[in-house]
């Protein structure tokens, strides 16, 4: 659905974009994530001809968008990260305005949204949250009923609730067909919705694949506390079970899956199992240093 | 017409009491031309005291040639030349800048519409608001003239206002294509203002009034209309003006990243 290659984008001598070989396919919920200055919102804003590219191709639902940037953005909504809005307006107001643009926008399902966030019809913008604002951009985004949504920091400012709902209703939308473009620091919401993920520093590609690509090649583990001492000859021997620890504290590091993890531990009196796998943001981190050191 | 629509509610204070201003502003001057016109004599001989050289030849202008140079002065160069003028630097310079400056031009421009397109309803739509105001006093104008018993061929009216008109749309558009390439609404409003300013400023002073930029709208080139004299020269300048300023502004918004 996005495929660029080789995009290249510098801000006079200073190279933001080098390079960026990108493929996202229809109907996925794509991560996007790099630190601050990263390059992420520059990429976004190539795709849709914000900014021109210095070089590279950008094809978006096989239309070359480069130079048609205006075919890009009629397959596209976005909610940009910036969210200054025009403040003059109400929250209905700016959707109605925002909407008018798409030619299959829905501003029933933009009406129903707003009252899904709890936003504000008839309210200035100027008077709406950081939050608020947040939901309003995402609102218009989905509504506007492009086959592309580009989500740029979508969950910053929102309540743990709206989170939810938002993942959920990104979910949907993928599932109804439609490709979801997810840039964010948000690393957590990143691992739990989606499908897959790439990692930008200094406008490169460090890695792209799944989520579970990217945590199976972590380790995995469990740490476990017992409700007495237990010695290593009492704790379940397999090749794929290695245990660490002593007394009642003790962690396990497993190959396969957590369940199979699980069950080996069926007889054994264990007081509470809780989750030490390494996570995005481990992976992120290790990524980041790794290229630090290069 | 959602981005007309949008233009206008973003200016409507502005809009409005430039409207408000203008009518004033003819109904003020129309009303006050009978008094005037009674003491004419009086009114010249205290502009002859003046220092003013540019003042004394307007009063003059008006004893030798009536209501004709008095609706030129009042209602072409001041409301026109001046207060429309003002309102074009302002105008204009918050055609793009103010986006880019208020940071919602990212959201606007990822918008599906052509930046050209963009470009040219926020221009009209501006022109628009700048010139029905201006136009509709120039009527009531010719029109209390009439009931005032001033006789005025509405054929030189209309040829003489298009004359300004068009000076202030050059000025306008000047302004919106600054606008296009400044990260900040101030700056061509500043620029575009302060540079008219200026050049009122020369056109006050005796030696140097010739060269300023409102010697093409002054009297000079509007009584003659009257006669069939068209000022052409100053009329294609504005023309080439407005559309070099166009297409400037047109090809600089799209090679613009934002």
């Amino acid at each position: 659905m996005i495929r660029t290659e080789n995009l290249r984008k510098d801000y006079g001598a200073k190279p933001v974009l080098q390079g960026v070989d990108l493929h996202v396919h229809a109907g996925e919920i794509f991560g996007f994530v790099g630190p601050n200055g990263a390059g992420k919102t520059t990429f976004l804003k190539c795709l849709l001809g914000i900014v021109r590219p210095t070089s590279g191709t950008i094809e978006i639902a096989g239309q070359e968008a480069v130079g048609q940037p205006l075919l890009a953005r009629q397959r596209c909504a976005y909610a940009p990260g910036e969210t200054a809005l025009y403040e003059q307006q109400t929250g209905i107001g700016f959707l109605k305005f925002s909407l008018a643009f798409h030619l299959h926008a829905d501003a029933k399902q933009g009406r129903q949204l707003m009252e899904e966030f709890e936003l504000p019809l008839y309210q200035k913008v100027r008077e709406y949250s950081h939050g608020m604002r947040r939901k309003l951009l995402l609102a218009q985004a989905i509504a506007s009923n492009a086959d592309i949504l580009l989500l740029d920091e979508p969950m910053e400012g929102l309540d743990p609730e709206a989170r939810r709902r938002v993942s959920d209703i990104l979910r949907k939308e993928a599932h109804a067909g439609k490709t979801v473009f997810y840039s964010s620091h948000d690393l957590s919401s990143v691992e739990r919705i989606c499908d897959r993920v790439a990692f930008l520093n200094h406008g490169k590609i460090l890695e792209c694949a799944s989520i579970s690509e990217v945590l199976s090649k972590t380790s995995r583990a469990i740490q476990l506390i017992f409700n007495r001492a237990m010695t290593l000859e009492e704790l379940p021997r397999a090749a794929t079970l290695h245990w660490a620890g002593g007394e009642t504290r003790w962690s396990l590091n497993y190959e396969g899956t957590l369940a199979d993890a699980l069950f080996s531990l069926k007889d054994l009196p264990v007081l509470s199992v809780r989750d030490a796998s390494t996570s995005l943001e481990e992976v992120f981190a290790a990524l980041y240093t790794e290229e630090g050191a290069e | 017409m959602i981005l007309l629509r949008q233009f206008f509610c973003e200016h409507r204070l502005l809009v409005g009491g430039y409207s408000v201003f203008l009518l004033f502003n003819t109904l003020l001057s129309a009303f006050l031309w009978p008094d005037l016109k009674e003491n004419l004599e009086a009114w010249s001989g205290i502009a002859k005291l003046l220092p003013l050289k540019a003042v004394q030849d307007v009063v003059w202008m008006i004893e030798k040639e009536g209501w004709w140079a008095y609706f030129g002065v009042q209602q072409l160069f001041k409301s026109g030349g001046v207060v429309a003028m003002t309102v074009a630097g302002l105008l204009g310079s918050m055609l793009v800048a103010r986006d880019v400056d208020q940071r919602t031009a990212e959201f606007l421009f990822s918008r599906p519409v052509s930046r050209t397109q963009l470009f040219l309803t926020r221009w009209g739509a501006g022109l628009l608001f700048l010139q029905i105001p201006f136009f509709l006093t120039t009527l009531l104008f010719w029109g209390i003239g009439q009931s005032l018993g001033e006789s005025l061929a509405f054929s030189h009216v209309l040829l003489a206002h298009l004359h300004v008109s068009l000076f202030v749309t050059a000025l306008f558009t000047v302004t919106a294509w600054l606008s296009v390439i400044s990260s900040h609404q101030l700056k061509p409003a500043m620029l575009v203002v302060g540079f008219m300013l200026f050049q009122l400023a020369i056109y006050m002073v005796q030696d140097l009034w010739s060269i300023s930029i409102f010697k093409m709208i002054d009297l000079d080139h509007i009584l003659p209309i009257r006669y069939g004299d068209f000022p052409w020269w100053q009329f294609l300048c504005f023309l080439g003006a407005t559309l070099a300023s166009l297409f400037a502004g047109i090809f600089c918004i799209n090679r613009r990243d934002f």
